[in-house]
């Protein structure tokens, strides 16, 4: 359907977008076709709170309908809990799947949407990418979770000693989810090197990709490592 | 919200017709041949599992096998870092039983709360860092036992798609060799609620506490039954075998009632993403659609459930919905710290429960538990090691 | 040796009636072997009524199950299965057992399969409708049996329900079930049901929630629009993923795709439209011999079945299915 939204875009500009999700190896198994009986809507927990729909996405797709999934591409994927209630679908196709790969475009392709969306998220991915655990004991501070209660700053004033108040001798650990020796992180870094996935990054927060390439670089020399 | 009085049911169904699977119906292609077909090519290394282990039934009929013990403990970011009570009531469980397993620091997370949340990440990566942790627990001799619901939907996912693609099968291949690790596909991907339901009579046997007074509902997590839904554990006595026994099933044996509501299948709104930069979704999904339907339709002393993000999300969002005069206030935890508690694990030295946020003194005082003397107990803790008296509290401490 | 003026078929459904009746007509003998002690095949065991007309099944299909009995031509054998056959098109060895374990040999010309259906279990379903955790979900096959008591109750307490859901598709056009076909019958069946429903209960709220609605032609004006104009059974176009209790109710929730909406709605009682899948007939030993020849339309592969349609406009709107001819040229007809 021919769209009022991002009428600036060139159609080649999304029909290029869509053929590279398209292209991706997991597309056909996650898409087939689509009855519109809203199985996956019902079970969707995005819907109930956006103006949302995995019917839309699947039936958007199915269509080939560049316009409408290019608005999807920036208006809608982010909105997604990623909890594939919707892989019920009679089809088998899997909405959410189809979501992931959007957004892994969306990724590869800087899209502004994107950024917005991950504003204030870059900071986990400088966790994940570098230590290998997501969240830390010390991400629980009161201003970042004010609406969390008394409770979390009970736990970041008593961090330290609480963790020591643990008997799993990995989890005595403040700034990491557990202990990861440095081999393994440097193992990861190899990974996200040799997979393309620090260069996506450069595409979200081109700062927060320097500053992790450094880190990677550095480690990896060190460890000995071969990357390529 | 009123709360009504409807008639809180249990898991015991409430018709007399029976479901008998019909094997020739069954649908679910058994990824283990393959992967041990893969494995007899030289694809692969096949990790099976250690004996002794339990065969538990799944969604299609297919047998499980579940080690009791040798596991290698794949810890969660989110519940290491922010629910550390949970892990530790698993592995206290596993001492209290006296099964060997290891706890090792060559594990990073699976890396998909990032993945589901960002999508900073593709295909190769997220498999190569599943095939590396894999990888490490096969070098200890160790199997894996993965402690969160994501992680164990996740590498469920990688293992479909590395046994479909030989392509990325080989691109995964590649990059583990270059980190000079055997690639090793386990035999069975295996939750530790899995193991937890394995256990069940042996911890059913070791319960201190009368719980019978106690009503608990279970949310069963997203990722855990809805990926790669034919392997999760489904048991005829719960729900007539049409809902995943995950959870359920223990706590009943344990002594418990579970009491069923109407939005059971419902996620609990984490969102991944939305957990940490779009609180506003997962406070109203978490109190609106599950705390609220739980205590308005059967006024639950708990809630359990077997993955971080749940807990996270069903515990975390209560306050602020309690602000806005919201019916919520019940207590949020894993089935496993449940189950340490009613084993008589120390509330704050191993179930660590004042890292959650609901009051869940009241439940404690229900199940017979003394909580002031626990806190006292474990400030005592807490002064010795500021004084320097005690480095840690270790695992003597608790036994 | 063979003996191509006898055809044999196999299951007295309608199928296998009709089969065995134009064999007769066409001056041939049919040996007609069913596997239960009584013919008519599914409907006229399971079903209440049926369309278009909602004549009661007795008097609709009476005598046809009569001119089987009364017709020379047709030799019946009932608690007889087929236990072995042999030999090639034009002239196939037979061997049938009765129930008392008696074996005979026929020799037949053709063979016809016309093993029928069975209702699909929706104890399979990947959605969640608890038809195993609820008296109150009930399946069409249900619903008939009810009929022919002569009322229509929640059998959880006895009582006239208020509202009523019927659930289309239930077991059938799922990829993830296995089940690719659409069971063509079942949303006639549920039209059907809805106007016996609302002629018993004029006051009970009707809902049927589906995909498409799928007449086939045969019952548009008949049954259909009957039942949305005379009788206002609300149609709802969207499936519902799951149904759960609530209190004494079951809460429906699906999207009313029309609307656009997730909706959620208690019901007193909803009716799986259980589609088809064949029976298991089909796959005996009555095949194997014949394997070359039927696997390729019928049995091509799982969920992929083949419904086959009558040759002649049916007097009974029946889908015929997976009743295949195989005659002495051995070209395969299908009916
Ligand atoms: C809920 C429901 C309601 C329906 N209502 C109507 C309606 O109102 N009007 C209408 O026109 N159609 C209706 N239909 C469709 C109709 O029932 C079928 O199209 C019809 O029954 C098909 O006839 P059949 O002979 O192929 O199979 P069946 O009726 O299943 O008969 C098969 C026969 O073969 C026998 N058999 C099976 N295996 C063997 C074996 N190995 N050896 C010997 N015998 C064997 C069985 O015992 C049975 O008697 C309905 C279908 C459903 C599901
Ligand atoms: S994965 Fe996304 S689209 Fe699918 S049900 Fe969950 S939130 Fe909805
Ligand atoms: S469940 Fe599948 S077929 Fe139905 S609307 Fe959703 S994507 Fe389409
Ligand atoms: S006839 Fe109707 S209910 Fe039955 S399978 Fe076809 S569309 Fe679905």
């Amino acid at each position: 359907m021919p769209s009022n939204l991002y009428k600036e875009v060139a159609l080649e500009e999304k029909q290029r977008l869509f053929d590279e999700v398209k292209a991706d190896p997991r597309f056909e198994t996650y898409l087939y076709g689509c009855y519109e009986c809203g199985i996956c809507v019902a079970a969707c927990p995005s819907a109930r709170f956006y103006d949302f729909s995995p019917r839309k996405i699947t039936q958007t797709l199915a269509r080939e309908d560049v316009e409408l999934f290019y608005e999807q591409l920036n208006d809608d994927i982010w909105n997604c809990s990623q909890c594939f209630s919707c892989n019920r679908c009679p089809r088998q196709n899997s909405p959410g799947g189809l979501i992931t790969v959007m957004r892994e475009v969306a990724v590869n392709n800087g899209l502004r949407s994107m950024k917005e969306a991950l504003a204030g998220y870059t900071r986990i991915i400088y966790k994940i990418m570098t230590t290998g655990t997501q969240v830390s004991p010390d991400m629980l501070q009161e201003d970042a979770f004010p609406d969390w209660g008394p409770q979390v700053k009970k736990v970041s004033e008593n961090l330290d000693v609480w963790r020591r108040a643990l008997p799993p001798e990995t989890l005595h650990t403040t700034g990491l989810s557990w202990q990861v020796e440095e081999r393994t992180m440097h193992e990861l870094y190899a990974i996200w090197k040799m997979t393309g996935t620090l260069d996506m990054i450069s595409l979200v927060d081109e700062g927060l990709h320097d500053i992790m390439e450094e880190i990677m670089d550095d480690a990896l020399e060190e460890s000995g490592l071969q990357v390529d | 919200m009123e709360p009504l009085n409807l008639p809180i049911t249990g898991t015991k169904v409430e018709t007399s017709k029976v479901f008998e699977r019909d094997p020739e119906t069954v649908r679910d292609e058994d990824l283990r041949e393959a992967i041990w077909e893969l494995g007899r090519e030289g694809e692969w290394i096949v990790q099976p599992v250690p004996e002794p282990y339990y065969l538990a039934p799944t969604k299609f009929g297919r047998m499980k096998k579940i080690p009791l013990e040798h596991t290698w403990h794949h810890k969660s970011c989110g519940q290491c870092g922010h629910i550390p009570g949970y892990s530790t009531s698993i592995f206290w469980l596993n001492r209290i039983l006296g099964y060997d397993y290891f706890d090792p620091r060559d594990q990073t997370s699976c890396t998909a709360w990032n993945y589901y949340a960002s999508a900073t990440s593709n295909q190769a990566a997220q498999a190569a860092v599943a095939m590396r942790n894999f990888s490490a627990a096969y070098e200890t001799g160790y199997y894996p036992l993965i402690h969160c619901g994501t992680s164990f939907g996740h590498y469920k996912e990688v293992r479909h798609e590395l046994v479909h693609d030989a392509k990325l099968r080989r691109q995964v291949r590649a990059i583990i060799e270059k980190l000079g690790r055997p690639f090793v596909m386990p035999e069975e991907i295996v939750h530790y609620s899995e193991w937890m339901y394995a256990v069940r009579d042996e911890l059913a046997a070791r319960v201190q506490y009368d719980l019978s007074p106690i009503t608990a509902t279970v949310h069963p997590a997203c990722h855990y039954y809805k990926l790669q839904s034919g392997d999760a554990i489904y048991d005829p006595e719960i729900y007539g075998g049409q809902r995943t026994a995950a959870v359920t099933g223990v706590v009943q044996t344990l002594g418990a009632q579970v009491a069923d509501y109407s939005t059971w299948y419902d996620c609990c709104g984490f969102g991944f993403r939305h957990i940490l930069v779009q609180r506003d979704f997962t406070r109203s999904f978490a109190t609106l659609r599950k705390i609220e339907v739980m205590k308005q339709e059967a006024n639950p002393d708990v809630v359990l459930t077997h993955d971080t993000g749940c807990v996270t999300s069903l515990d975390k969002s209560q306050f602020a919905a309690k602000a806005h005069d919201r019916q919520v206030g019940v207590p949020v935890m894993s089935e496993s710290q449940f189950a340490a508690l009613a084993l008589g694990a120390h509330p704050f030295r191993v179930c660590q429960l004042h890292w959650h946020s609901v009051d869940y003194r009241p439940l404690l005082r229900k199940m017979g538990i003394d909580v002031d003397r626990a806190w006292a107990e474990f400030e005592d803790d807490v002064s010795k090691i500021k004084t320097g008296e005690l480095d840690y509290v270790t695992w003597e401490h608790v036994l | 040796m063979g003996n191509t003026e006898t055809v044999l078929i196999v299951g007295a459904g309608p199928g296998g009636m009709e089969a065995a009746r134009a064999v007769a007509d066409l001056g041939k003998r049919a040996i007609l072997v069913e596997a239960k002690g009584e013919i008519g095949g599914t409907p006229y065991s399971s079903y209440a009524t049926l369309t278009p007309d909602l004549q009661e099944t007795e008097e609709a299909m009476g005598h046809i199950v009569r001119g089987i009995h009364q017709n020379p031509a047709i030799d019946l054998r009932l608690n007889t299965r087929v236990v072995k056959s042999e030999g090639e098109v034009g002239a196939f060895h037979v061997t049938l057992e009765s129930e008392d374990s008696t074996q005979t040999v026929v020799e037949v010309g053709s063979i016809i399969v016309a093993t029928g259906f069975q209702h699909f279990d929706p104890g399979r379903e990947t959605q969640m409708y608890g038809y195993y955790e609820y008296d109150d979900v009930i399946t069409l096959v249900d619903a008939e049996r009810m009929f022919k008591s002569g009322a229509i109750v929640r059998p959880s307490n006895g009582e006239a329900p208020e509202r009523v859901a019927f659930i289309q598709c239930v077991g059938s056009r799922d990829r993830q079930i296995g089940n690719q076909y659409c069971s063509k019958v079942c949303c006639g069946i549920a039209s059907k049901q809805s106007i016996e429903i609302k002629r018993m209960l004029p006051n009970a709220k009707v809902f049927i929630f589906y995909i498409d609605m799928r007449m086939y032609g045969f019952w548009e004006d008949q049954i259909y629009w009957k039942a949305q104009e005379e009788y206002k059974v609300n149609y709802v176009r969207g499936i519902v993923t799951e149904v759960i209790r609530k209190g004494d109710k079951l809460l429906i929730k699906g999207e009313d795709t029309t609307m656009g909406r997730p909706m959620e709605v208690l019901m007193d009682m909803v009716i799986l439209s259980v589609g088809m899948e064949p029976s298991k007939g089909v796959d005996s030993h009555v095949i194997e011999p014949l394997e070359a020849l039927l696997f390729s339309c019928c049995r091509a592969a799982p969920g992929r079945q083949i419904f086959f349609r009558g040759i002649r406009p049916p007097r009974l709107s029946f889908a015929r299915r997976c009743a295949v001819v195989v005659s002495k040229d051995g070209d395969h007809g299908r009916r």
